[in-house]
């Protein structure tokens, strides 16, 4: 089901938006709702990738929440070059210890 | 012990990206399984979206015959959030290594007692094991930096400890 929300513009920014509906050969309505869900889902990318970019998230759960594909996330994520938390030395050779003894039981 | 590699979404894509998936499916000794979720992620829609990895992906799986296998996931789905995840998680529960690129999702795994091990890390204990050639181990490192499957920091302490064992040697 969907609703109609009505916002307020000054007669420039609706002279512009008419512009913009002409040269992309849209209707009025139908390109407020692009923009209007192109910036949301910009806005939720962008969110999600500051929590995993913090290690609250992992990259899937960050698409998944964001409600975008795990290919458009980490397009996302490498374009704007964020990446997961610091790890320290010690994380990376503990981790380091811990593959060797996973390796060792195989 | 014959246990099974349980890859996770991403680290199929970034196998994929990386031109890796064939190298380390002959590494891979043991089964290598993915979820009927993952698959339908990362093949089914990514196929729909037109990434041409997930083409890719549904060549490698078909070529060497790796099982997709459907799991219920909505007792444990409350755990990760995620479908992929929590799939990844079951599989690896039963004698299972999951084979991430992901920091929080491997750390996620080890604090619900399952194993699982970082894609780089995967790649470095072979040449610790002595699978791979040094030439070849830098080669990998650098390929996965460049599609964003590891991290430069985590690079360069591979890169370290490749060297300092070479001087203890």
């Amino acid at each position: 089901m969907s609703k109609t929300v009505s916002t307020r513009l000054n007669d420039e920014e609706v002279e512009l938006l008419n512009a913009i509906a002409q040269e992309e050969n849209m209707d009025r309505s139908s390109l407020i709702r692009k923009f209007v869900l192109d910036k949301m889902k910009g806005y939720q990318m962008q969110k999600l990738a500051k929590y995993y970019q913090q290690g609250v998230v992992s990259l899937q759960e960050a698409a998944t929440q964001a409600k975008v594909s795990l290919y458009e996330m980490m397009a996302y994520v490498q374009k704007e070059n964020i990446h997961p938390p610091s790890q320290s030395e010690r994380e990376i050779r503990d981790e380091i210890a811990q593959g060797r003894e996973l390796m060792k039981n195989l | 012990m014959i246990m099974r590699w349980i890859l996770d979404a991403n680290c199929l894509i970034y196998l994929a990206k990386s031109n890796l998936a064939d190298f380390f499916i002959e590494l891979a000794k043991d089964p290598i399984l993915i979820d009927k979720s993952v698959y339908e992620e990362v093949v089914d829609e990514g196929i729909k979206r037109g990434y041409s990895d997930a083409n890719q992906i549904a060549a490698i799986l078909q070529k060497y015959n790796i099982p997709i296998i459907p799991v219920d996931i909505r007792a444990d789905l409350y755990k990760f959030r995620d479908e992929g995840e929590t799939s990844c998680f079951l599989l690896a529960r039963q004698e299972g290594v999951c084979v991430t690129c992901d920091q929080r999702a491997t750390k996620k795994m080890a604090l619900n007692g399952v194993l699982g091990i970082q894609l780089d890390n995967f790649f470095y204990q072979q040449y610790l094991n002595e699978k791979i050639t040094l030439n070849k181990i830098l080669d990998v490192l650098d390929k996965l930096e460049y599609v964003n499957a590891t991290t430069p920091e985590r690079k360069v302490v591979f890169i370290k400890s490749i060297f300092m064992q070479k001087e203890e040697k």
